[in-house]
C-alpha cells in the first residue's frame, strides 16, 4: 500500500504541478517534511518546484514575527513576577519546577485559549457563576461546582495554603505576560494565542497552505486551520483509519470523530473513511523478556533473520525509551550498514560532561576552616578517577590517590592539591564565587580541548557544552549571579545540560531508522518493530503536571489524560496503517524490582482486531540463567612460584631476599591460597577511603605512639629503667606522641597541619584512653628495663628444614612491639586492639589449621619467643609472650601473659618460651616443609568459615 | 438490582484458598453494574508483581464472560446473582466493561499501596511543602550509611558530639566490644525509619533537643548505676564477713562447689554488677534448708550464718534485679539514644540536599493529609475519586497506612459503598516491615465495624492434595492450641495464638478430593549424639538421596523447593546438591539449583571480570589487573594458575594485559555504559555462551544507574558497592532448576513438593536484638521520654516485663505464621527434617520440640497424628508416595537473541563539527562562524523584520549570544542598506526561500533565493568564503532551471558576505 505521505504528494502533484512553489505545506514536524519532499522527489518527472515545508510552529511564529524564548529565561522572569506577588517566595532554585509547571499551565490556557481569569478564580458559591458563565455545558459546571464544595467551611490547613497560592495565581499570570511582552518575550501559548486573535488582520503567507497529517489540535491550530481552511482555500489532509474511528470507544479516534463533527472540517476528510486495517491488517508477533536491555538483543534477531533485507528504509524501530538506544545499536547486525537515528547522542553521559559536574559537586561540597579551604574526600576522590585528571603528566593522581586513602583523609586541603601540576590547579583551586565558576569551567574546557587531540566527537561535545555554559552565563549573571547560593547554581547547572544532545550525522532518509514514538508521526514502514510495549514507555505515564486540579482543567477544557493517552493511540495504531508485519517487545521486569507491565495495547488488540492463534501467542525470550560453576582453585608450584619462594631461603644472593612473618605463617595456616594471593602473587587488599579506621591501623598507631612515647622517655632520661613513679610524667606526652604517630603513619611532615576526619578524631581519642590504660598497667607493675622499642628494628632469624629432600635454611622475622625485662623475665610484647585470647591448648593447637581455636596471637608471640632466643642465644633470662590487647586491659583482672590450658581446664601459664621452644620449631618446621614442598600447591582452605573476612573471597567465589 | 449486602466485607482467606479468584470476583461485580463503575474501584495489592498479575486476571476473566458464562462456576454464578441478570446480559455487560476499561486504561487502578500514596503526595507536593520534583528513595540502607558518615564528620566541628562518641567508644571497649561505634549507631539508626520509632518522634525530640535533658537522663542511670553497685558490694562485704566470721568456705554450703552461694563473690563486678543466677536461684532462699546440704560437716556454723542474716541478704540482693536490668536496659542504647537528634538532622539534610523521599516517609506524609483533609477535596487535589476500596494482604499493611486509609475508607462507606479487605492473620510475616496484624484480626472491626460488616471464611483450599490439607489443618489446630498453653504457663497469656488460629481448618477443594493420589507429608526427626554442626553435615548429606527420589518418582527439578529461614541455609543446601551433581556426573538426575544468592548478578564471573577491569581502568592499580584476569581465566574456563598472575608471553593471558592498555585511553572517553559493552566485547564474552543473563543484567543495571546519576566511572563503582548484594537476574518460569528460597520469598507462591531440610529454630530469640520504644517516666527526675530497649532475657525481669513479654507473644506468633506458610506451600508433597529432641527434657523453645510435640500428643478433631509417628524411626509418614511417573521431555531452550556485537560507530556518527573550542577565540574562525550563522538566517528570512527574528532564535537556542547577536544584526543592517540586497528582501516580489527545484533524478536543486518580479527572476546564492569559480557556475546551473520554470527572464547574483560584494552571473 501506498505510504501517505506519497499519497499526498501526488495528489499535490496532480493538481498543482506548475504552482507547486505557491504552496506551504504544513506537517507536524520536520522528519514529516523530509519524507514528504523525498516522495515527492520520486513522482516528478520534469524538473519541478518545490513547495515550502513548514512545521505548524514555524507558520505560527511567521504570523506572529516572534519566536519563543527559551525556558530557563522564561522561568527567570516568571520568578521576578512571582516573588513580587507571593509573600515569602522561595528561593529560585526550590521555584524552578514550580515555575516549570505554571509556564506549562500558561501555555496551556493560552493555547486553548481558556480564560485565566476564570480559571484561577475562586469560586466559593455557585450563584456568583451563573450569569457570565453561560458558555459552560452543565457537565463543566458539575465539575466546577464539586471541586469548590470540596472546600471546607472552616478550610484545612492544606485548603489555606492552597488557596493562599491560587488566589494569586491570576495576578501573576496577567502581570506575568505583561512583563514578558514590555520586554518583548513570548513562550509559545502566547504567540499562538495572539496569531489567532489578529487572524483577521495579520499579514497572510504568499500562496496556499496545506495541512497534512494532523490528529489533535490545540485550540488556537484549530482556530487557525479553520480559518484558512475556510477563508484562504487551504488543504487539509488526514491520516486515519476507520478502524478507529467507527467505535465511539477507541481514544484514538477522539479526535477525528470531533472534527468530523465540525462543519468547517467535515468537507476535508475522505468520504468513506478508509478501512486500511481491515482490508488488511499487519501480521503481529508479540515478545515479552525479562531484562529490558535484551530487547535489544531480541530486535538484533529479528533483523538478522531477514536474509534479504531488501529496503531498510522500509524498517522501524520505535523506542519509546531512549536508554535502550545505545544497547540496540551495539547488536544491530552486520547487514545493517547504514542507521539514521533521531535521538541523539546524550551529552550528559560523557565523561566530559561528568568531569565538570565532579568540579561543581567539589565546591558545593567544601569548607573553610581557620581561612584554610577543604574539600571532602569522595568529591576530590571522584575527580583524581577522571581520565582527565589520569591524563596529567606524571603519576601526580596516583600519588594524591594513595595520600588521601592511606591517610584516611576525609577533608582535604585545597592547598595540597593545588601543590600539582596540570590541570590540579584549574581543577582544586578556591572558586568563590558563580562568575569566577563560569570563567574557570571555561579555561577548563579549554584545557581538554587541547586533549582531544583530532578525537571529533569529543571535541565537538566540548564545543557543545562550551556553547551551552555560556548561555547559561548569560542568563545566569544578570540575576545577581555573586548572591546566588552555588548550591542553586550547580542544580540549574544539571537541569540544563541533563536534556543536551547532540544529533546524529546521516542522511535522514538512508538505512534503518530509529525514532522515538512521536517522532514517527506520519511515516510509514513495512516492517515496525517497537520495543518497551510496556505502561508508562508506551503510552508514557500519567505525566500531566500542573497546578490547575484536574477538574477545573477538564472543565476549562485544558487538556487532561484523556488527550494524552488519545494521542499516544493514535501514534500507535497509526503505525499499523499500512505495516505489512508489526513486532511488539515489552520487558515483564521494569526497573530494578519493579514488574513490568505490558501496554494497553497489546490488551486492545487481543480483543479487538481479531488476532489468529498464533498472533495471540506472545513468545517468552529469556537468556537460561546459567551460573559459571565456580570450580575449586589450586595452584600448584610451577617454576614462576618457586623463584618467589626461594626468596625465602637463605641459599643463593638475591638482592630481594624477604623474611616470613609470623602473621604471615597465620596466613598460611589459615588458608594456602590465601599466603598465595598475599605473599606470591602480591594481590593486594582493597583499600579505600572508608570513615572507618580498620584495627590495622588502630594497632599500627598504637605500637608507633607507645614507641614514641617510651623513646622520648629514655631520651629525656637517659636511662631504660621505669619506675612507677616515672609513669606519671609520662602521661602528660601521651597526646603529642599519638599526634607523632599519627603524622609518621601518615608521612605528614611537621609543618603540614592534620586534618583528622571524624572516625579517626574519634580513634584518635581512643588511643589516648588505651595508652593510658598501658601506663596504669605498668605503673602497677612497675620497675621495668626497655630493651626494644624500635619498630626499625627487626629480628631476623633462620631455620632450617627439609625441602623437597635437602636441607635448606629459611629466613624468619618479624618486628615485637616491646621488649622488656620485669621481674627477673623477658616479656615479649605484641600490642592488639582487639580482644585476643590468651589461651592455647596445646603447642601441637597453635599449628592445627583444623582447629577453630587455634591461637593467632600466642602462635604470633611465641614466634618472637624464637626471634629473640636466636638473636640472643647467650640470652638467661626466661622469655615471656605476652599481649597487651586493648579489650583484656580495662579487666581488673589482666594478665599478658600467655596459657596452656585445655578448654574448661586449669591451665598453666607460660614461663618461659624456652619450656616450648623444641615443639614451637618442630611446629614451625612442620608448616614450612609443605610451605616449600613443590608438590604440594596453595589450596583454598575446606572451613567456608575463614572465608567471611577474606579480603579474596570474591576471587574464591567464596 | 442490587442484593442488599453489608458494604463493608472481609474475606479471611487462608492458604491456597484462592484468594485471588474471589478478590476478582468482587472486583467484577462492582465492575459490571455499569460501565464506566471501574473506574471508581481502586485495588490495593501488596507488590508490583501482584498489580500486574491481578490487572491481567481481570482482564482475562473479563474476556472469557464476554464468550462463555458458566453457572455451574462460583464466579458466574454469583455475579449472575448478585446483578441479578441471564448469561446472555452478562455476556453483554462483560463485553462493554472490558471495552471500556481497555480504552480507559488509566483509570483501570490496581495498584500498590505505595504507589498510590505516592500519587496522592505528589498532588499535595505544594501544600505539604515538599519539592516539586523528589525522587522516591528505595534504598534506606544507602541513606542510613551517608547519615552516620555526615554524623560523624559533624564531630570536628561539635566539641560535645565528639566527647560524648569517644565515651561511647570506649565504654564498648570497656564492655569488650569493638571500639568501632559505626555499626552500633547504624544498627540502633535504622529505627529512624520504622513506624515504632516515628510514633514518638516528636516527643523523643522534643526531649532531646534541650541538652540539659539528656544530661538529666544520663546523670539518673549513672547514679542508679552507681547506687546499686554500692550495693552490690555493701551486700558482698556483709556476706562475706559473716561467712568469715563462721570460719566458712562458700563451698561449705549446700551444692558445694557448684552451690549457689559463692554467687555473693561475684557481686559488684563493675562490668557485671550482679551475677546471673538460674531459675532456681532466682527464688527466695529465707529458709535455712536452702543452704544446708544434708551431709555437711560444718552443720551448726552454717545454720549460725545464715541466721545471722545470709537469707536476707539473698533476698535483699534479688531485689537489685529489677533495679539493675531496668537501668542497664537504657544505659545499653543511651549513647546511640543520645545521638538521634543528630541523625534526625542529618537525614533531613541529606533529604533536602537530594530531593528525595524515603519510601518510609510516604505513610507518615499520607497520614498528615488524611487527617487534614476531608476526602473530597483529596480526591479533587488528586483527580480520582474512589467508592471502593478493595484492599489485599491485608495482614501486612502497617498501623500508618491503616490510619492514612482509614478516612477515604470511612467516607466511601459512609455512602453506602461496598469496601472489601482480604488477607490472612495467619500468613503475616513482615511484622519486622510494620506489618500490623492486629488489625485484620480485630482493630478494624472495632474501628469501622459499625457500617455493618460482613466477615467471609475462604475456607476451601484449592493449592494442596488431601493429605497436605488434612494434615495442616490437624497441626495448625494443635501446634496454635500448644504454643498459646506455653504462653499462658509462662506469662499467664496466652496472646493472640488462638484467636489467630482459630479458623484455620480447611476444606478439601472437591476437584482435589478425588485424586487418586492423596499427597504426602513426611517428616524426619534427626538424631546426633555429637552436636548441631553434625547433625546439619548428616542433614545435608542426605538431600542429594532425596532429590534424586524424588525425580525418580516424576518430579521434574522445578517442581521441588526447599524453603529455608535463612538465606546462609540455602547456600549449604546448593553446596551440597551441587557437589553432589559435580561428582557424579553420570547421573541420570538433575542438581541444578536457584538460589536466591546464587542469582545475584555480582557471583557471575563475567561480571565479577568487568568490575575488576573497570577498577583497574577507574585506578590503574596493578593488583586489579590480577584480579582481572583471574576472573577472566575462570571466565574461560582455564585452569587457574601462576602464569595468570605473573603473565608470560607464551602463556593464556599473553598479550591482553598489552593490549588493555593500549585499549584503556579510549575507554576511559566513554560514556559508562558504552565502556562496558566495548569491554565485554573485547574480553569475548558477548559470543562466549554461559552466564548472559548475568551479563545482560548487569548491563541493565548500568543503564538504570546512568539513566539517574552523573555517571562516571566512579560513581558506578561506588554505586555497585552499595547496590551489588541486592541486583538480582531474573528467572523465567520455564527454567527447570531446583528452587532454593527464604519462606519470606516463598509468600504467595507454590510447588509439587517443598522439602524443608532445617524444620527447626528457636523461637524467640533475644539474641536478635529487636528495638522497641517504651515510655520512660521520672516526673521527679524530670525525664519524660521514650527509649529505644533491645529485646534480651534481661528485659524480662525488668521493669519493662510487659513490653517483653508481649514481644515473646508476637515471637510465638511469628514462628507459627512463618511454619504455616512453609507448610502450606506444597501442593503434593511435604518433606521436613529436624532435630529429634526428648519432648520431656527438652522445654518449648524451638519448633522442632513443639513439632513433636504436637506430633506425639495430637489427637485432634481432624485426623490423630499420633497414629502416624512411628516412635522407634522418629518418622511421622502420611500419605503413600505417589505412582511413579514418566518425567516429562523437555526441549532444549534457544533464545531468540542476538548477541554478536558491532560499535555503533560504524554505522553512525554523531554530527560533529570542524569547529574547535580553541577557534572560538580565534578571529579568522570567528569570522567563518559568523559567516555561517548570516547565511543561515540569510536562507531562511523572508525579510528586513524575519532577520530579527531568526536571531532571536538562534540566540534562545544558545547558538548565539548576546553579543554575537548584537554584532550580527548591526552586520545585516549594513547590508540591508544596499539597494540590490534590499530588493531581494522585498514584499513586492514572490520569494522563494529553501524551495528548490525537484529534478526527476531524485535530486533537489536549492539555490538560497528566487526573487520573483514581474517582468523577470533573480536567483541568488549567498557565500560566505573567498571567491571561487565554480560559485559562478552553479549559479548559473540554477538559472537554467529557473528559466523555464518561471518562463521570465532570469538574472543571477552570487552575494559574498565577508567582505560584502554582489556579482552579478552573466
Ligand atoms: S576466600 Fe577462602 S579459600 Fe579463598 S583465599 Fe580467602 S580464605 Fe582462602
Amino acid at each position: 500500500m501506498e505510504s501517505f505521505l506519497k499519497n499526498i504528494a501526488s495528489t499535490l502533484l496532480a493538481a498543482h504541478r506548475d504552482n507547486l512553489y505557491e504552496f506551504s505545506v504544513v506537517l507536524p514536524n520536520r522528519r514529516a517534511g523530509l519524507f514528504f519532499m523525498k516522495e515527492l522527489t520520486k513522482l516528478v518527472d520534469s524538473p519541478t518546484w518545490m513547495p515550502r515545508v513548514i512545521t505548524i510552529e514555524d507558520l505560527f511564529y511567521e504570523l506572529g514575527q516572534q519566536v519563543p524564548a527559551d525556558k530557563l529565561t522564561l522561568i527567570v522572569e516568571l520568578y521576578q513576577v512571582y516573588s513580587q506577588l507571593i509573600k515569602d517566595p522561595e528561593p529560585l532554585d526550590r521555584f524552578y519546577f514550580w515555575g516549570e509547571m505554571m509556564l506549562k499551565d500558561f501555555n496551556d490556557i493560552d493555547q486553548f485559549r481558556a480564560d485565566a481569569d476564570k480559571i484561577y478564580r475562586r469560586l466559593a458559591a455557585f450563584k456568583a457563576m451563573e450569569k457570565d458563565w453561560s458558555f459552560l455545558t452543565a457537565e463543566q459546571v458539575e465539575l466546577i461546582t464539586s471541586f469548590w464544595a470540596s472546600f471546607s467551611h472552616d478550610a484545612s490547613e492544606h485548603q489555606v495554603r492552597f488557596l493562599r497560592f491560587w488566589d494569586q495565581l491570576h495576578h501573576i499570570y496577567d502581570r506575568y505576560k505583561a512583563r514578558l511582552d514590555s520586554v518583548g518575550l513570548a513562550y509559545s501559548g502566547m504567540i499562538y494565542r495572539r496569531v489567532v486573535d489578529q487572524l483577521a488582520t495579520c499579514e497572510k503567507p504568499q500562496g496556499r497552505l496545506a495541512f497534512v497529517g494532523f490528529n489533535a489540535f490545540t485550540s488556537c491550530e484549530e482556530a487557525l486551520v479553520k480559518y484558512f481552511v475556510a477563508d484562504h482555500q487551504a488543504l487539509l489532509f488526514w491520516d486515519l483509519d476507520n478502524y478507529y474511528m467507527a467505535d465511539q470507544q477507541q481514544e484514538a479516534g477522539l479526535f477525528f470523530r470531533g472534527y468530523l463533527k465540525d462543519k468547517v472540517f467535515k468537507p476535508t476528510f475522505p468520504n468513506p473513511l478508509p478501512e486500511g486495517l481491515k482490508r488488511q491488517r499487519p501480521k503481529l508477533s508479540i515478545y515479552a523478556t525479562p531484562l529490558k536491555i535484551n530487547q535489544a538483543n531480541i530486535v538484533g534477531k529479528i533483523l538478522e533473520e531477514e536474509k534479504v533485507m531488501e529496503n531498510l528504509e522500509d524498517t522501524v524501530v520505535i523506542l519509546p525509551d531512549e536508554n535502550l538506544l545505545f544497547p540496540l545499536l551495539s547488536h544491530l547486525p552486520e547487514q545493517v550498514d547504514r542507521v539514521n537515528v533521531t535521538m541523539g547522542y546524550p551529552i550528559r553521559s560523557t565523561p566530559v560532561y561528568t568531569f565538570l559536574e565532579a568540579i561543581l559537586e567539589l565546591q558545593r561540597f567544601k569548607k573553610m576552616e581557620d581561612g584554610k579551604l577543604y574539600y571532602h574526600h569522595k568529591a576530590v576522590v571522584d575527580l583524581l578517577g577522571s581520565v582527565y585528571m589520569q591524563n596529567q603528566p606524571g603519576r601526580q593522581c596516583e600519588e594524591a590517590l594513595s595520600h588521601i586513602t592511606t591517610a584516611n583523609i576525609i577533608y582535604v586541603s585545597e592547598s595540597y592539591l593545588k601543590g600539582f601540576d596540570g590541570l590540579f590547579a584549574k581543577v582544586f583551586e578556591h572558586i568563590p564565587g558563580v562568575e569566577e565558576l563560569f570563567h574557570r569551567l571555561g579555561e577548563i574546557m579549554k584545557v581538554l580541548n587541547a586533549q582531544t587531540g583530532d578525537n571529533l566527537l569529543e571535541s565537538t561535545y566540548l564545543l557543545q557544552c562550551y556553547k551551552q555554559l555560556n548561555r547559561f552565563r548569560e542568563l545566569i549573571m544578570p540575576l545577581g549571579a555573586q548572591s546566588l547560593p552555588l548550591d542553586f547554581v550547580i542544580r540549574l547547572f544539571k537541569q540544563v545540560f541533563r536534556e543536551l544532545k547532540l544529533p546524529f550525522e546521516g542522511e535522514p532518509l538512508l538505512g534503518l531508522q530509529i525514532m522515538g514514538v512521536l517522532e514517527s508521526r506520519n511515516l510509514d514502514f513495512k516492517r515496525v518493530i517497537i520495543c518497551d510495549m510496556n505502561e508508562g514507555s508506551f503510552p508514557p505515564s500519567n505525566s500531566l503536571n500542573s497546578l490547575v486540579p484536574f477538574a477545573l482543567r477538564k472543565a476549562f477544557g485544558l487538556p487532561v489524560q484523556e488527550q494524552n493517552d488519545a494521542i499516544y493511540a493514535y501514534t500507535f495504531y497509526r503505525l499499523l496503517h499500512r505495516a505489512r508485519e508489526v513486532h511488539l517487545i515489552y520487558a515483564t521486569a521494569g526497573e530494578q524490582g519493579r514488574a513490568g507491565e505490558k501496554s494497553r495495547y497489546i490488551f486492545q488488540m487481543l480483543e479487538e482486531l481479531g488476532l489468529s492463534e498464533e498472533e495471540q501467542r506472545e513468545e517468552t525470550v529469556f537468556v537460561p540463567v546459567d551460573l559459571g560453576e565456580n570450580k575449586p582453585i589450586s595452584i600448584p608450584k610451577d617454576e614462576g612460584v618457586q623463584k618467589i619462594l626461594n626468596r625465602y631461603l637463605a641459599k643463593g644472593s638475591h638482592q630481594d631476599k624477604v623474611a616470613l612473618s609470623p602473621s604471615a605463617i597465620n596466613t598460611y595456616l589459615d588458608c594456602r591460597l590465601r599466603f598465595y594471593y598475599k605473599y606470591i602473587a602480591e594481590v593486594e587488599e582493597e583499600d579505600t577511603v572508608s570513615e572507618n579506621v580498620d584495627p590495622a591501623l588502630f594497632g599500627n598507631l598504637a605500637h608507633a605512639a607507645l614507641e614514641i612515647l617510651y623513646v622520648g622517655f629514655m631520651e629525656r632520661k637517659k636511662r631504660r629503667e621505669v619506675q612507677a613513679a616515672d609513669i606519671h610524667g609520662l602521661k602528660a606526652y601521651v597526646f603529642p606522641s599519638i599526634e607523632q604517630a599519627i603524622r609518621r603513619h601518615f608521612h605528614l611532615e611537621e609543618e603540614r597541619e592534620i586534618k583528622l576526619g571524624g572516625h579517626l578524631a574519634i580513634a584518635r581519642d581512643v588511643l589516648q584512653k588505651y595508652l593510658l590504660r598501658v601506663l596504669e598497667i605498668d605503673e602497677r607493675t612497675a620497675p621495668f628495663e626497655l630493651i626494644s622499642l624500635e619498630k626499625s628494628r627487626e629480628y631476623k632469624a633462620e631455620l632450617e628444614v627439609q625441602v623437597d629432600g635437602s636441607k635448606e635454611r629459611v629466613l624468619l622475622g618479624g618486628i615485637i612491639d616491646r621488649v622488656d625485662l620485669h621481674q627477673g623475665g623477658i616479656r615479649l610484647i605484641d600490642y592488639k586492639s582487639g580482644g585476643d585470647r590468651k589461651d592455647f591448648a596445646n603447642v601441637a593447637e597453635l599449628f592445627d589449621r583444623q582447629s577453630k581455636r587455634r591461637n593467632k596471637a600466642a602462635l604470633q608471640t611465641m614466634f618472637y619467643g624464637l626471634l629473640y632466643r636466636y638473636n640472643f642465644p647467650e640470652n638467661t633470662y626466661p622469655l615471656r609472650p605476652a599481649i597487651f590487647d586493648l579489650k583484656g586491659m580495662f579487666d581488673a583482672k589482666f594478665s599478658p601473659y600467655l596459657e596452656e590450658r585445655e578448654p574448661y581446664k586449669q591451665g598453666t601459664k607460660v614461663e618461659d618460651y624456652a619450656d616450648y621452644e623444641e615443639e614451637v620449631e618442630a611446629g614451625l618446621r612442620e608448616v614450612l616443609e609443605e610451605l616449600f614442598d613443590s608438590q604440594s600447591p596453595f589450596d583454598q582452605t575446606e572451613d567456608h568459615g575463614k572465608c567471611t573476612w577474606c579480603p579474596y573471597k570474591e576471587m574464591c567465589g567464596r | 438490582m442490587q442484593a442488599i449486602t453489608p458494604s463493608f466485607i472481609v474475606y479471611k482467606s487462608s492458604a491456597g484458598s484462592g484468594k485471588t479468584y474471589t478478590l476478582t470476583m468482587e472486583y467484577l461485580k462492582l465492575a459490571l453494574v455499569h460501565p464506566g463503575a471501574f473506574r471508581q474501584i481502586l485495588a490495593v495489592t501488596f507488590t508490583n508483581k501482584a498489580t500486574t498479575e491481578m490487572k491481567e486476571r481481570i482482564l482475562k476473566e473479563l474476556r472469557r464472560m464476554t464468550k462463555s458464562i458458566n453457572p455451574e462456576e462460583k464466579m458466574d454464578a454469583e455475579i449472575l446473582g448478585f446483578l441479578q441478570v441471564d448469561e446472555l446480559e452478562l455476556k453483554k455487560m462483560a463485553k462493554s466493561t472490558l471495552t471500556s476499561m481497555l480504552h480507559d486504561y488509566a483509570a483501570f487502578s490496581v495498584s500498590t499501596i505505595d504507589s498510590f500514596f505516592q500519587k496522592v503526595i505528589r498532588a499535595f507536593a505544594r501544600e505539604i511543602d515538599l519539592q516539586a520534583k523528589f525522587e522516591v528513595e528505595m534504598d534506606q540502607e544507602g541513606v542510613m550509611n551517608r547519615m552516620v558518615d555526615r554524623l560523624l564528620e559533624q564531630v570536628t566541628a561539635d566539641e560535645h558530639l565528639h566527647r560524648w562518641l569517644v565515651n561511647y567508644a570506649v565504654e564498648r571497649i570497656r564492655e569488650g566490644k569493638t571500639w568501632d561505634i559505626r555499626m552500633a549507631i547504624s544498627e540502633l539508626g535504622r529505627e529512624l525509619f520504622r513506624e515504632s520509632f516515628k510514633t514518638h518522634k516528636l516527643e523523643i525530640k522534643q526531649f532531646l533537643n534541650d541538652k540539659e535533658n539528656l544530661h538529666r537522663l544520663t546523670e539518673y542511670i549513672s547514679k542508679q548505676r552507681k547506687a546499686l553497685l554500692a550495693q552490690a558490694q555493701l551486700i558482698k562485704s556483709k556476706a562475706n564477713e559473716i561467712r568469715v566470721r563462721h570460719g566458712l568456705e562458700w563451698t561449705d554450703f549446700k551444692g558445694g562447689k557448684n552451690g549457689f552461694a559463692r554467687k555473693f563473690d561475684e557481686l559488684g563486678n563493675n562490668r557485671n554488677l550482679l551475677p546471673d543466677l538460674t531459675d532456681k536461684q532466682k527464688e527466695d532462699k529465707d529458709d535455712l534448708d536452702f543452704w544446708l546440704a544434708k551431709t555437711s560437716a560444718k552443720r551448726e556454723q552454717v545454720q549460725a550464718a545464715f541466721e545471722e542474716g545470709l537469707g536476707v541478704l539473698w533476698n535483699q540482693m534479688l531485689t537489685l534485679y529489677k533495679p539493675h536490668y531496668t537501668v542497664e536496659a537504657i544505659r545499653k542504647n543511651l549513647y546511640v539514644y543520645g545521638v538521634f537528634k543528630q541523625l534526625i538532622e542529618a537525614l533531613d539534610t541529606i533529604k533536602e540536599e537530594e530531593n528525595i523521599m524515603l519510601i518510609s516517609d510516604a505513610n507518615d506524609f499520607l497520614k498528615s493529609i488524611t487527617a487534614n483533609n476531608e476526602a473530597p477535596f483529596i480526591y479533587e487535589k488528586v483527580g480520582n475519586r474512589y467508592h471502593h476500596y478493595l484492599i489485599d494482604e491485608f495482614q501486612d499493611t502497617s498501623g500508618f497506612q491503616w490510619e492514612s486509609f482509614r478516612p477515604l475508607l470511612v467516607n466511601a462507606l459512609a455512602q453506602g459503598k461496598t469496601n472489601l479487605l482480604v488477607g490472612d492473620v495467619k500468613q503475616s510475616i513482615y511484622r519486622w516491615r510494620g506489618g500490623e496484624l492486629r488489625l485484620l484480626l480485630d482493630q478494624v472491626e472495632q474501628e469501622v465495624g459499625h457500617f455493618g460488616m460482613a466477615i467471609n471464611q475462604l475456607d476451601t483450599n484449592f493449592r494442596s492434595l488431601a493429605n497436605i490439607v488434612n494434615f495442616n489443618n490437624a497441626l495448625f489446630e494443635r501446634l496454635s492450641r500448644q504454643m498459646a498453653q506455653h504462653l499462658e504457663d509462662e506469662l499467664n497469656s496466652g496472646g493472640i495464638l488462638e484467636q489467630a488460629y482459630e479458623e484455620v481448618a480447611q476444606k478439601v477443594s472437591p476437584q482435589k478430593e478425588n485424586l487418586t493420589f492423596k499427597g504426602k507429608v513426611r517428616l524426619e526427626f534427626l538424631e546426633n549424639e555429637e552436636n548441631e554442626e553434625s547433625l546439619n553435615e548428616m542433614i545435608l548429606k542426605r538431600l542429594p538421596e532425596m532429590v534424586m527420589y524424588l525425580q525418580a518418582l516424576g518430579y521434574r527439578p522445578k517442581d521441588i523447593a526447599f524453603l529455608v529461614r535463612k538465606n546462609a541455609e540455602g547456600q549449604k543446601i546448593a553446596e551440597s546438591l551441587l557437589q553432589y551433581g559435580l561428582a557424579h556426573p553420570e547421573s541420570p538426575y538433575s542438581f541444578d539449583v536457584l538460589s536466591e544468592e546464587a542469582l545475584l548478578i555480582k557471583q557471575a564471573e563475567k561480571v565479577k571480570c568487568l568490575v575488576a577491569a573497570l577498577k583497574y581502568l577507574k585506578d590503574a592499580n596493578p593488583s586489579r589487573q590480577k584480579t582481572l584476569w583471574l576472573h577472566y581465566a575462570k571466565v574461560e574456563g582455564v585452569e587457574v594458575s601462576h602464569e595468570i598472575f605473573d603473565p608470560s608471553p607464551s602463556g593464556f593471558v599473553s598479550g591482553k594485559p598489552s593490549g588493555f592498555e593500549q585499549k584503556k585511553g579510549a575507554w576511559l572517553k566513554l560514556p559508562i555504559m558504552e565502556m562496558v559493552n566495548e569491554l565485554a566485547e573485547w574480553l569475548g564474552f558477548h559470543g562466549n555462551g554461559r552466564e548472559r543473563a548475568y551479563l545482560a543484567a548487569f548491563k541493565e543495571a548500568v543503564m538504570d544507574f546512568s539513566s539517574i546519576h552523573r555517571a562516571d566511572l566512579q560513581g558506578f563503582l561506588d554505586w555497585w558497592e552499595e547496590k551489588q548484594h541486592k541486583l538480582t537476574v531474573r528467572i523465567s518460569e520455564g527454567h527447570d532448576a531446583i528452587r532454593i528460597l527464604t519462606i519470606h520469598k516463598s509468600k504467595g507462591l507454590q510447588f509439587k513438593v517443598v522439602v524443608m531440610p532445617f524444620l527447626d529454630w528457636k523461637i524467640f530469640d533475644a539474641s536478635k536484638s529487636t528495638v522497641v520504644w517504651a515510655p520512660f517516666d521520672l516526673p521527679e527526675e524530670g525525664i519524660n521520654t521514650v527509649v529505644p530497649l533491645s529485646i534480651s532475657s534481661k528485659l524480662k525481669e525488668s521493669l519493662f516485663s510487659p513490653i517483653y513479654n508481649e514481644e515473646m507473644i508476637m515471637a510465638y506468633l511469628d514462628t507459627l505464621n512463618m511454619a504455616y506458610v512453609a507448610f502450606t506451600r506444597a501442593e503434593e508433597i511435604f518433606w521436613g527434617l529436624s532435630p529429634w529432641k526428648d519432648i520431656q527434657k527438652n522445654n518449648s523453645g524451638t519448633l522442632g520440640i513443639n513439632l513433636l510435640k504436637a506430633l506425639c500428643s495430637g489427637a485432634s478433631k481432624a485426623i490423630d497424628l499420633t497414629v502416624h509417628y512411628d516412635e522407634e524411626q522418629k518418622i511421622f509418614d502420611f500419605g503413600a508416595w505417589p505412582e511413579k511417573r514418566e518425567r516429562e521431555k523437555v526441549d532444549p531452550y534457544s533464545p531468540l537473541m542476538r548477541w554478536a556485537q558491532q560499535s555503533w560507530q560504524e554505522k553512525l556518527t554523531v554530527k560533529t563539527t570542524t569547529l574547535h573550542l580553541l577557534d572560538q577565540v580565534g578571529e579568522r574562525e570567528e569570522r567563518i562562524r559568523f559567516g555561517q550563522q548570516v547565511h543561515g538566517i540569510l536562507e531562511k528570512a523572508k525579510n528586513e523584520r524575519d532577520v530579527q527574528m531568526r536571531l532571536d532564535e538562534l540566540y534562545f537556542e544558545g547558538v548565539l549570544q548576546e553579543t554575537e547577536k548584537q554584532h550580527i544584526a548591526s552586520q545585516m543592517k549594513e547590508l540591508f542598506k544596499l539597494k540590490d540586497f534590499k530588493q531581494w528582501f522585498s514584499g513586492e516580489a514572490k520569494i522563494l526561500r529553501e524551495q528548490g527545484i525537484l529534478i526527476p533524478d531524485g535530486q533537489q536543486k536549492r539555490p538560497d533565493r528566487v526573487v520573483i518580479f514581474k517582468d523577470h527572476a533573480e536567483v541568488v546564492d549567498f557565500k560566505t568564503g573567498a571567491k571561487q569559480a565554480w560559485h559562478q557556475n552553479q549559479v548559473r546551473s540554477y538559472m537554467e532551471l529557473v528559466g523555464p520554470l518561471v518562463g521570465l527572464p532570469v538574472k543571477g547574483y552570487v552575494c559574498y558576505l565577508d567582505p560584502v560584494i554582489i556579482e552579478e552571473v552573466n
